[in-house]
Order: C-alpha cells, then structure tokens, then sequence
C-alpha cells in the first residue's frame, strides 16, 4: 500500500511537472532573430525595415500572437558588414535561440550568415538574396521580394524596347549586389539585339560619395542612357552628380533604391525623367492588401519605403507558415512556406516556385514623375515570369528527404 | 583602353576641386596636433557634426546659407574647445597613444549622438545653383562645385593671414613651435591650445559643410573624410600647415589620376599605397623638413 501511494505520488509529480512545462513551453514567445543594419551606410534602409518588422510583430500581439504565443523580435545591428552579420546570426540562433532568422541587411551578409540558420536549423527568410543564396539555402529560406533578375532584366528590356537607347553606361559599387546588377543589366539589354550594347563601365569603391573621375570617364562615352547601381546613403550624391556631370540628355536608371522618399526628398526634382525598377510593393500599386500596408506604415512613421513592404511580406509569410505548421520546427515551417499558393502579400501573391525558390516573380519599372515625391510617380512597364529565373534547381533532399522535390514540382504542376 | 590627355586634364582639374576639402582637413589635423601633441581622429566627426549643424540652423533658424554655416562654425569651434577644457586637457601627460585612443571615443560619441539626434537617413542642401556642366575648352566644370571650392580656399587664406598677420596667431605658431619659450615670453600656451582646438575644428567644419553642399550629409561622412584629411596631412607633413595644405591638394589629384590611369575601383588602393611609400622613404611628408620646427 505505501509503495503504490508512493508510485501514484511519483505519477502525480510527474504529470503536473510536464503539464506545467508544456505549459511554460506556450507561454513562451517565438522569436523571430533579425540581423539588419542600424547604423553605417545600409541604416537608411536597414532602419525602416526593423521598424516595419516590430510594427508587424505589434500587429500579431494585437490579434493573439501566432498560435496564442506572443510575437518577440531580436535584433542585432551588422552595419551591413559580412562579419558583424555572422556574429549577430550566432547570437540570434545560438544565445537567443530564435525560432525564426532574417540573417542580414546586404547580400553580403546574408551570404556569411546564413550557414549559420541552417546549422542551427532555423526557419529563414530574407529580402537582399540572390540565386546562390536560394540555391545553397537547399530550401533552408525563402526571399520576400522581387528577384533582381526579374525587375533588372525587366529595366533592361524596357530602355531598349520602349526608350529605343542603344549606348548605356553602368556606374556600380564593387560589390556582390553592384556587380551581379551590372551583370544582370548587361546580358538582358545586349541580348536583345538592334546593335545595343553597355559601351562604358566604371567601377567605385562601396561607400564612396565622390564619383567625379567615373562620371568625367563616362561622360566621354557619348551615352545615351545611365544605369546608376549605388546602395544606401551613397546613391544621393551618385544620381547628383550624374545628373551634374552627364546633363539632362542622358536617360538615368536606377533601382528600388530610387523609390524611397528619403532618397527623392534628397535629390529632389534632379529625379524627374528618370526610370526605376522596383518591386510592386509601392503606394502605386492598387492592390487593396499593398494599400491597407503602406497606409498604416505610413500612418505609424509617417513614411513607406519599399523596403518595409519587404519585411511585411516576409513576416506575414513565415506567421501563415507556423500556423499552418502549427510548430516551430524549422522543417516543418519551410514546409508549409514551399507549399503556400496565393498567399495574399503587398507584393501580390506569394507562390512558391520549388524549381528556383523564388515566390514573387514581378517587377515593375517606374518612371520618376514626382520629383521628390515617389507617390506621384507612374508606372511604365510591368514585367512577369512563371518560368524558373535561374539555370540551377535547389535540391531538397539533405534537408527535407529523399522524393520530397518530385512531391513540391507534382503539387506546384511544374517540371 | 586608349590613353585621353584631355580626360587626364579634367581629372586633374577635379582632383584639386577634390583635394581642397582635404587640404582643409589635413590642415585641422596639423594645427591640433601642432600646438597639443594630440593626433585627433575626431576630425572627420567634427566636419559632419558641423555639417548637420550647418543644415539644421538653415531650416529651422530664418538666417540664410551665410548665417547657418557661421552658425555652425561657432557652434563647432565652441563643442572643440570645450572638449579640449574639459577632458583632453587633463590627458597631454598621458602617452599619445592613449590620447588618440580618447579622441577615437569621442568620434564613436560624437557619431552615435548625431544618429540618435538626427537619424541614420542622409539628407542634402537646396541647390542654389545650376545643375548642367559648363565646358571650358577640354575641362567640364560645374558651377555649384566651383564656388564650393572657392569659398574652400577664401577660407585657407583668411586662415593663413590670421596665423601670420596677427598676435593670437603669432601666439599660436609661437606655441607650437617651442610651448616653453612661448610661456617665457607671456604668451598663455592653455588659451593658445584651446583655441588651436576650435580654429582646428572651424576648419574642418567648413571642409565638413562643403562636402555636405558638393554631396549629401550623412552619419557615417566622417570616417572617410576625415581618414582623407590624415592621410593628406601626413603625406605633406604631420604638425606643418602650408605642407598640409598642398599634401590635400596632391591627394587629390593623385587619386583623380590614378583612377584614369589605373582604375577608378583602385583608386583609394593607390592614394593609401602612396602614403605608404611615402611614410617609408620620407617620414616628414612630401613638403616638411626632416626634423624640422612645426610650423603652423
């Protein structure tokens, strides 16, 4: 009799203490690790895509959390540098043991840290990927934007079609995002033909501000149109002294970049007559979920940038995906994130393509009407694709299994 | 590529308009250095927290482009000086190295306070003048950048009339060049060096506002004009002002040149391997005597 009291006291204890973990367990927040830039030349869009990424996290805790469970964000600031990024994706999954990883603010970064989210086995997203990223990731990571390769080409296809230009220049930073854009612009506008072709080329150092010897070389070149692929804080004096040193004759491109209002408030009515290629996540875009985002960014920051699109899209992204994961497992959530179709996002439909990884495979070119004003800008060129944007296919096995691609490319109707 | 005389011309040409703001940090760099033996890395933070200042008293005061940027001269040269009062003067006994770690603190103070201030977006000044290039023969010139430039050098001069014309900069050059006998002689070596600290950061407050006008403003502008401004400064002659002065303009045009004769990417590579030739064969910097007085 004092055995079995013993045993039934045990089983009690025992019962109660697990109860009380489990509960423990879903009062616990999940958290999403991000590394961005807070300060150094990549704040001016690492900055609002944080505040976008609480404002979001916010929004969850409002309406219950994910699954009941509150919303945490951790951040660590990487400036934008490879190896700050590395370090605060260690702390983030190691110390702080995120459920969720935005491993960096540049492509740069990403490429450090995110080995770092998969050894850690972390659900990720990102908005600066590119291919490698994506193919590497082995389905580790989705992108919460357009891909360059879609809006790039897209720019590319529009300055030789409808601009008729045939002498362009590229004036680019040295490093990953700069040198794969040129790339990017000069296959897509080369090859289509009519004697079109990238005649100059100048190379400045990232975080220079002075491009006064590459602009008098370019201006040399007798250009009929100037690609400007230039980041952060540096793209300002870049547009500015383009525009000084090549005149009002010369047709400038740019990127998203030429979107954000802190960059137009700078360079003022110099923008107009300039072309840009974005995602659609902009106030221009009529779509009601962009509308009611970019309304309530602006209302709580007085600002949209682009940028905070992109952390809305990823955030509500990976929140669909844990709840229909209805876990934190890291596997268990990309799972879902490969499956998703239609998922509505202020960048359009969220559809995963398993062949290349990418999901949002619009790009729209915009032409800067407003002066400093990005609203009043209109789009020109809208460029879509439903086919795979890279040669390479990601392979899914080491993390997801054996016949789990063949499973994706079946539920997807693709080959 | 084939070789353009009149594309090197225009590079040239650009690379003084360049190293005028370079020589005016450079100069900042030497006179502190002169007068208190301290090598100030804070410089470059100096000419941003100018620049923001400059920017902030043109919006917000009803003072004018003139007003703002003396504004924000007095406003720099009095942050310098009291820093100098209140914490570096205390330190000149310390080995130097420790003082140079001081003012690299200070920087990383300055420059976060400025990014809690006035965030991390980068903004620019209104244009006053034409944005299209004017030809002048081979040469493109742009008129905004020529005024610019012109107020740069005004500014030198003025500079160098007061530390040569005048009794407080008499008092000054005496200081830097023997603090003993300066003392000897009733000059006061503590006011002398507290206001080498605000003329220095004047300096490098009017270079900070002219790269503002030529570029934009932004938090992080200090670090790399202020690692230029040493870099001038060493190259024509550490604790020298007229070898300061033209080691900006040389950098400039050697980094101008080099980028068309090389590679514009390379261009910083080349001006930095410069200066390490130039710290291996000829220490005391292009323009100073080896072993010579200071000379501000």
């Amino acid at each position: 009799m004092k055995a079995l009291l013993c045993k039934l006291t045990a089983a009690v204890l025992l019962s109660v203490g697990l109860a009380s973990t489990a509960a423990a367990q879903a009062q616990e927040p999940i958290r999403f690790g991000v590394s961005t830039a807070v300060s150094g030349d990549a704040a001016s869009y690492g900055k609002p895509f944080l505040d976008a990424i609480q404002y979001v996290a916010d929004e969850f805790n409002k309406t219950g959390g994910i699954m009941g469970r509150k919303v945490q964000v951790i951040y660590y600031d990487d400036r934008g540098v490879p190896d700050q990024g590395l370090q605060a994706s260690k702390k983030l999954v190691f110390d702080d043991k995120v459920h969720v990883l935005q491993p960096g603010s540049t492509s740069g970064v990403i490429l450090s840290s995110m080995p770092v989210g998969k050894d850690g086995k972390v659900a990720m997203w990102g908005y600066g990927l590119s291919k490698q990223w994506l193919v590497e990731s082995e389905g580790a990571i989705f992108r919460s934007a357009s891909p360059d390769q879609v809006m790039v080409s897209g720019l590319a296809n529009f300055a030789h079609a409808q601009r008729k230009l045939r002498r362009v220049g590229i004036l680019h930073i040295d490093n990953f995002y700069g040198e794969s854009t040129r790339d990017l612009f000069k296959t897509s506008f080369e090859a289509a033909g009519d004697n079109a072709k990238v005649i100059a080329i100048a190379t400045a150092s990232d975080g220079t501000r002075d491009f006064s010897s590459q602009l008098l070389t370019l201006s040399r070149a007798k250009l009929d149109g100037l690609v400007i692929i230039v980041t952060g804080s540096n793209f300002g004096p870049a547009f500015r002294q383009a525009r000084q040193f090549l005149g009002k004759d010369v047709v400038l491109m740019a990127d998203t970049q030429m979107a954000d209002p802190k960059t137009r408030a700078e360079i003022q009515e110099l923008a107009v007559g300039a072309f840009y290629a974005s995602s659609p996540m902009t106030p221009l875009n009529p779509d009601p979920v962009a509308q009611r985002w970019v309304g309530e960014l602006r209302k709580k920051f007085g600002i949209y940038q682009e940028i905070m699109g992109r952390a809305v899209v990823g955030m509500t992204v990976m929140k669909e995906a844990i709840e229909r994961a209805k876990s934190t497992d890291s596997v268990a959530i990309m799972k879902e994130v490969h499956k998703m179709r239609n998922f509505a996002t202020p960048a359009g439909p969220f559809t995963y393509d398993p062949r290349d990884g990418e999901a949002l495979k619009t790009g729209v070119v915009i032409e800067a009407t407003g002066g400093s004003d990005p609203t009043k800008d209109k789009v020109v060129f809208t460029s879509r694709s439903s086919d795979p944007v890279y040669k390479e296919r990601i392979d899914y096995t080491r993390i997801f299994g054996a016949g789990y691609r063949e499973q994706l490319y079946k539920l997807h109707g693709v080959n | 590529m084939e070789f353009d005389p009149g594309l090197l011309a225009n590079q040239v040409v650009w690379g003084v308009m360049v190293g005028i703001s370079y020589s005016l940090l450079a100069m900042s760099f030497s006179l502190i250095f002169a007068t208190s033996n301290t090598i100030n890395f804070a410089i470059g933070e100096f000419a941003m927290l100018a620049a923001y200042l400059c920017f902030t008293a043109l919006s917000k005061l009803p003072v004018g482009f003139v007003g703002a940027a003396l504004v924000s001269m007095v406003g720099i040269a009095g942050f310098a000086m009291l820093l100098e009062r209140i914490a570096f003067r205390r330190l000149y006994d310390l080995d130097p190295i420790l003082i140079l770690i001081g003012t690299i603190g200070v920087s990383s103070i300055v420059k976060n306070l400025v990014l809690i201030i006035w965030g991390p977006y980068s903004m620019s000044f209104p244009r006053y003048f034409p944005v299209e290039p004017v030809m002048l023969g081979p040469v493109l010139i742009i008129p905004q950048n020529v005024v610019v430039v012109s107020v740069g050098l005004v500014a030198m001069i003025c500079f160098h009339l007061f530390m040569t014309r005048t009794r407080l900069g008499t008092a000054m050059r005496a200081t830097a060049q023997n603090i003993r006998g300066a003392t000897l002689v009733g000059i006061n070596p503590r006011l002398c060096v507290n206001l080498s600290w605000g003329l220095g950061a004047m300096m490098a407050g009017i270079a900070g506002v002219m790269i503002a006008f030529t570029y934009n403003i932004s938090v992080d502008m200090g670090g790399a004009s202020g690692l230029k401004g040493f870099t001038s400064a060493i190259l024509g002659g550490f604790g020298n002002l007229p070898a300061s002065m033209a080691g900006g303009v040389v950098l400039g045009i050697v980094e101008n040149a080099s980028a068309e004769v090389f590679s514009h990417e390379y261009k910083d590579v080349v001006a930095f391997t410069v200066i390490v030739l130039i710290l291996l064969f000829k220490p005391s910097g292009l323009f100073a005597r080896s072993g010579g007085a200071r000379r501000i």
